[in-house]
């Protein structure tokens, strides 16, 4: 992709009302069909009359109904980002319950145990490993070819990484069959094994069938990556194995059955210095995302003493790390909009410190935690802003 | 379930090649109380109001209501599975820290990693010095429980640590601050029946902590606990206690309370004669049920270790890192384990 800064989404988008009220028990109100109504019609989705048909119902909606409800809802979604001006989208993640849930609920090895907090009102379902994991089906390609028979731009799918899907589980096999001679050295190898045994048997057939089936760029979702220091190198280790044959640096092109993708990682919520240097020894992967935008000041410049919260970009050159960066210039956690002049000097900082073909440009995490009106407004600011950086830098004038 | 064995024969199968107790009868470390501290595990139903009133679907008021009902049910889990002093639920509280975001000089900050889970909170920003704190903004949203009760407060050392100073005052300055804006709630409590009072501290012998001072801790502590020091209790999670022997000795509080580190304490090791040892053996990141034998045996052991009778057994980690059925459960092997003590005590 030649496009300077271009510009990706990078997680999941909040649910759409008709869509929440469809699938529970309020019911479907008017005020969500006529939100069904008016963005379809402002999004220009092809035959939206038929969802607004199908909403009519109210409720009761079978098995089958509130399927087609999800994939209306993925359609909707492919083409707000679209809309709002993005080059690589996604649909959201609309079909699938959460990121974590989805791959473990379409895996045998697993049981659920129950709700989670992870902060504030904010929860997971959490799942406890009882016997060695396996994929039941490639569970994203459906998904996927239905995104791809509606996109109008280039298509980018996260898949929730092997190290993230270990470390956010309960152990309740491999910690009882693990060897070692003490609690720490029982318990690392059970981590090792679980992690790998993820990779192998979960995640390189689901992302092997998403290349088999023409996706072009694959997002792995590492949100644990760095939770436990001490772990970094096994984070690599099950990246590798995940992609192992599949991914190619730099390949951004349609491959066709025994072609490879483009692979990139997304990381949040850690300490980034801590992926250095074992994220050197990653084979296949094009890309880190990691957050940048909730550590920064919202102050203007471009500046190193101007941007604090990019002070990792500085690891790049200093491993002399091969990687793009998904730059992260919205802070997800908060109302608060970014000026698209900050959203710009965010992205001429970056460009100036690691080299403006470099940096691809992102929210820093999925906005699903967000209302519709602040991901509308944070949306708006990062296409807006990106456009000024690309003005900003071929005037040179950054 | 009571084990079909009395307390005092009960014998220590599970400890070898830890300080040769094999074998060993319980005998005297008779502990009287068997209670839980910390955030407790959120039940669905509150879980579902909680997400509502977020998106707009519930107000105000319907959420406190629902707040309501999870305390008094945890209150009538406690009772249910025979532990005590009782403990509030904190439901309110969104992490430990979250009610000294509310003070004045302080804020709510970035959202933050609590050390290596995937839960996480919102550190503290702190702006300026902190007055005592208003009693209200700690209570919001629960009530001291009827008769005895445990109160549960992030140490000051903790505290300090995981919050920003935007002055960038050192940590130990920062902990004696919080200490004395955590002074007004102890007496609080103490006043409202409370019997216990918990300082959790997470971070002093984590083992990649960034910052440790013994000193620092226990001046934060003794000035958080005043004159009521003797019915507190310093509770150390989430790493080797045995690995800052400073530490258990700067303690300046009537008890202590620690998990079992799976070894002898290091030779030389000297806690206060009377110290209340609370043996935290309930693991409240692990979705595996503890048996009451299990928690028995354990907080036996860990009294062993260190010479001292066991005074309590409770929990760990807070019970809301893991799902609420599991963490019922652990509450009710808890019991069983108190039942066991009152059988042969």
């Amino acid at each position: 992709m030649s496009l300077l800064f271009p510009i990706q989404e990078i997680g999941s988008l909040p649910k759409s009302l008709w869509r929440l009220r469809a699938l529970n028990a309020e019911g479907v109100d008017d005020a969500a069909l006529a939100a069904a109504r008016r963005d379809g019609e402002r999004l220009g989705v092809s035959g939206h009359g038929d969802l607004v048909r199908l909403l009519e119902k109210r409720t009761g909606f079978t098995k089958a109904e509130k399927a087609t409800i999800k994939r209306w809802a993925s359609r909707y979604s492919l083409a707000y980002l679209e809309d709002k001006g993005l080059d690589l989208v996604y649909d959201g993640e609309e079909t699938r319950t959460e990121m974590y849930d989805w791959p473990v609920t379409h895996s045998s090895g697993f049981e659920a145990r129950g709700w989670c907090r992870s902060w504030d009102h904010l929860y997971f379902r959490k799942a406890a490993v009882v016997a060695p994991p396996k994929a039941n089906e490639p569970y994203h390609t459906a998904e996927f070819l239905h995104a791809r028979q509606h996109a109008r731009r280039t298509l980018k799918v996260p898949v929730t990484g092997a190290y993230t899907l270990m470390d956010w589980s309960f152990d309740e096999h491999y910690q009882l069959h693990a060897a070692g001679t003490t609690t720490a050295s029982r318990r690392a190898a059970a981590r090792h094994q679980f992690a790998l045994d993820l990779a192998r048997d979960v995640l390189h057939p689901t992302l092997a069938d998403l290349v088999r089936n023409g996706a072009t760029n694959l997002q792995v979702d590492e949100p644990a990556a760095t939770t436990k220091p001490d772990e970094v190198a096994l984070f690599v280790e099950s990246f590798n194995a995940s992609v192992k044959g599949l991914a190619t640096p730099g390949a951004t092109t349609a491959p066709v059955p025994g072609t490879s993708a483009r692979a990139s990682i997304h990381v949040c919520f850690s300490d980034y210095r801590l992926l250095f240097p074992h994220i050197l020894e990653l084979k296949g992967c094009s890309e880190f995302a990691p957050e940048f935008a909730n550590k920064d000041s919202w102050e203007l410049g471009t500046s190193d003493a101007d941007r604090p919260g990019y002070r990792i970009l500085d690891l790049w050159n200093e491993y002399d790390a091969p990687f793009d960066v998904g730059l992260g210039v919205l802070d997800v956690h908060t109302d608060r909009i970014e000026p698209p002049e900050l959203v710009r000097d965010r992205i001429l900082h970056a460009a100036k410190t690691i080299g403006a073909q470099r940096v691809r440009v992102n929210p820093d995490c999925g906005l699903r935690t967000r209302r519709w009106d602040v991901v509308e407004a944070k949306l708006q600011s990062l296409v807006a802003g990106t456009r000024l950086a690309r003005l900003a830098w071929q005037k040179g004038t950054q | 379930m009571l084990l079909p064995v009395s307390w005092q024969n009960y014998s220590i199968a599970t400890c070898s090649g830890t300080g040769g107790y094999e074998g060993r009868a319980l005998g005297a470390a008779m502990p009287g109380t068997v209670y839980v501290g910390g955030i407790a595990a959120r039940s669905e139903r509150y879980m579902k109001t909680h997400w509502e009133h977020a998106k707009g679907f519930l107000d105000a008021a319907g959420l406190a209501a629902s707040r309501a009902t999870e305390e008094q049910a945890f209150l009538a889990a406690q009772r249910e599975a025979g532990v005590g002093p009782l403990s509030p639920a904190y439901v309110a509280w969104e992490d430990l820290l979250r009610p000294l975001c509310a003070a004045q000089g302080a804020a709510a900050g970035a959202l933050t990693r609590f050390f290596e889970t995937n839960t996480f909170y919102r550190q503290p920003e702190l702006s300026g010095a902190l007055a005592p704190a208003d009693v209200e903004a700690w209570s919001a949203g629960w009530s001291p429980p009827p008769g005895e009760w445990v109160l549960s407060l992030p140490s000051p050392w903790d505290a300090a640590v995981r919050s920003l100073d935007l002055k960038s005052r050192p940590p130990a300055v920062l902990a004696q601050e919080v200490g004395h804006h955590l002074r007004p709630v102890v007496d609080w409590a103490v006043r409202s029946g409370a019997s216990l009072v918990r300082f959790q501290d997470p971070s002093i012998v984590y083992p990649r902590a960034t910052a440790r001072d013994a000193a620092a801790l226990a001046e934060g502590l003794a000035a958080a606990a005043g004159p009521h020091a003797a019915r507190c209790t310093l509770h150390l999670t989430n790493g080797d206690p045995f690995a800052h022997p400073e530490v258990l000795q700067a303690n300046p509080l009537g008890g202590l309370s620690i998990e079992d580190p799976g070894r002898a304490p290091p030779a030389g090791l000297r806690l206060a004669n009377g110290t209340r040892l609370s043996c935290a053996v309930v693991r409240g990141e692990e979705s595996l049920a503890e048996s009451a034998a299990d928690i028995a045996s354990r907080a036996a052991v860990l009294g062993q270790r260190l010479g001292l009778g066991v005074w309590g057994i409770t929990n760990g980690w807070d019970l809301d890192h893991v799902p609420h059925a599991i963490a019922a459960r652990k509450l009710s092997a808890l019991g069983q384990a108190a039942r066991l003590l009152e059988v042969t005590a």
